[in-house]
């Protein structure tokens, strides 16, 4: 089959490779119909993200159609359309049963890796590196799915791939960043990255009843996107943005803050040309510039929500002010075995259209150009699906 | 009372001209890496048991203690070690399983980083006996990723 594989940072290639097969009793496979590439796998990309090695595949956001089952597999059948979660759970961890789906206990082979690194490790990722399984992922023409009957959701025929693929990841993740922002009836929520997951953050925050959400961006067609959402906008560059959030809440601060950026902040303020510095020079693996904003900008009292993923050590992170001013700060890999449902019910009654932020529709051999485009933001691309 | 010229009065003395500076570099190199070496052996047989250490590891498995004895027995792979303790984890969330291990390679200190990085380390072997003693009792398989596909390059280790 074909597979889009990992070599390096700024090299990903198209192979022929050896089909998946199923490996434990609960595993199936899946023909890939639809995959796409996420913003977090722009740290792979980039080489971010320790324990990639050569070859990897690539791919946590994908969906297809059941093949083949494993002898231990109960409720999926072969012929199904399925979306699956790019968390891997067993479903019988006291996490997985406590709906910590990303917190599965039994899902990571390299459990001991993210041990050493973290004290105890998450679940099993799809695509993302050995510290989180080395699990192949779904930017194939076909991929093993484990625990099959726990994590893939069936999809009515009635909707198509590009309506539930985001089901996959994104959707739930902005979902989920609004949600841990606890937003009661007249809040302000600032979100920071208006990507994917900030676009999400965004319609969901208003539909969990946000009374205005403010999107920060440097990126015209990003924030002329949110804008189309209702959000009202903010260019980061050339404006002290505390200082105008500030402003723009009567001397508040906003009730809660969502950094869907990350890792890989952009910026141009004094502490983030010192997080370039020591990141060019590999003493650095984050750059924590968005949270440092998000933690200072945020009213007394208020909910800072992290959705945008952070895999190091942080330098010169307030938290002094977290604590002064008595935040709640929110985070973690996504739940998504947990919002599928209710989310799939959202598509259906017609409340989110996540295809609508899809500008570059893609054949997986063009792997090596989208990611490009995407990393670059050339082309106005806001997300990329590629078909095998 | 010294003068300036207390050097000039030291070679008249006999005293033979002092080696050129690089054989001087040369030699505190050598003196100061056969120190590390000496303080590393050193602290390999200070740290090196005399008798068996033993180690412990807990993990909390989602059946209640019996189960989870029954399952521990039924295990094939559990026979190099032996019986754990098996006691209620509070709040009902199923067995606290305790495995000792005598082992004769040291845990702490360099020697025991050391044995942790050649992955001799018995903590990390019996963290893992415990995961795939836990994977089996919860899910019925241990998860692997051995033969899936992969592009060129590494095979991972």
């Amino acid at each position: 089959m074909k597979a889009v594989c990992w070599h390096g940072p700024e090299d990903v290639r198209v192979e022929r490779v050896a089909d998946p097969r199923i490996l434990n009793p609960r595993d199936a496979i899946l023909r890939v119909t639809l995959t796409a590439i996420c913003g977090s796998d722009l740290h792979l990309y980039n080489g971010y993200i320790p324990t990639m090695q050569a070859g990897d595949i690539l791919g946590h956001e994908f969906m297809g159609e059941v093949v083949e089952t494993g002898p231990a597999v109960t409720y999926r059948r072969v012929g199904e359309r399925v979306v699956v979660p790019f968390p891997i759970a067993c479903g019988r961890c006291a996490m997985c049963r406590s709906e910590q789906w990303s917190l599965c206990d039994n899902s990571n082979p390299n459990a001991h890796l993210a041990e050493a690194l973290y004290g105890f490790s998450g679940a099993g990722l799809f695509g993302y590196s050995h510290l989180y399984g080395g699990y192949a992922g779904g930017q194939a023409e076909y991929v093993r799915v484990p625990f099959a009957d726990v994590g893939p959701l069936p999809v009515p025929p009635d909707l198509s791939d590009e309506q539930v693929l985001f089901l996959s990841d994104i959707l739930p993740t902005g979902y989920m960043a609004a949600e841990n922002c606890g937003i009661q009836p007249g809040d302000v929520v600032a979100v920071w990255g208006c990507g994917p997951v900030g676009q999400f953050a965004i319609k969901s925050a208003y539909l969990l009843g946000a009374e205005r959400v403010i999107a920060i961006d440097r990126v015209p067609e990003r924030l002329r996107l949110a804008e189309s959402a209702k959000a009202e906008t903010l260019d980061y560059e050339g404006t002290d943005v505390v200082e105008e959030l500030k402003q723009r809440t009567g001397g508040r601060g906003p009730d809660a803050c969502i950094d869907a950026v990350g890792l890989e902040a952009h910026g141009t303020t004094p502490d983030a040309l010192y997080d370039r510095a020591k990141h060019a020079v590999s003493l650095a693996t984050d750059r924590p510039h968005v949270l440092r904003q998000a933690i200072q900008a945020c009213r007394k009292g208020g909910t800072v929500s992290i959705p945008g993923v952070y895999g190091g050590f942080h330098d010169k992170v307030p938290f002094g002010a977290a604590f002064a001013k008595g935040l709640t700060l929110r985070m973690g890999q996504t739940h998504v075995h947990r919002y599928l449902r209710p989310l799939l019910a959202r598509i259906q009654a017609g409340q989110l259209d996540p295809a609508a932020i899809i500008s570059h529709r893609l054949r997986l051999d063009d792997a090596p150009r989208a990611y490009r485009v995407f990393r670059d933001k050339q082309e106005g691309c806001t997300k990329v699906v590629l078909r095998p | 009372m010294p003068t300036l010229h207390a050097a000039s009065d030291s070679s008249e003395r006999g005293f033979v001209e002092p080696p050129p500076r690089r054989v001087t570099e040369l030699a505190w190199w050598a003196l100061g890496v056969g120190g590390v070496a000496l303080v590393g052996y050193g602290l390999v047989r200070r740290r090196r048991p005399l008798a068996p250490e033993v180690v412990a590891r807990t993990v909390t498995v989602g059946v209640d203690p019996e189960a989870a004895a029954r399952a521990w027995q039924a295990d094939p792979a559990s026979r190099q070690y032996d019986t754990p303790e098996f006691r209620p984890a509070p709040g009902g969330r199923g067995a606290e399983v305790t495995l000792r291990w005598a082992s004769r390679v040291p845990t702490r200190g360099f020697a025991g980083l050391m044995a942790k990085s050649v992955g001799a380390d018995p903590v990390t072997a019996l963290a893992k006996a415990l995961r795939r003693f836990k994977q089996q009792v919860e899910v019925g398989e241990v998860p692997t990723t051995d033969g899936q596909p992969r592009g060129a390059g590494r095979r991972p280790r």
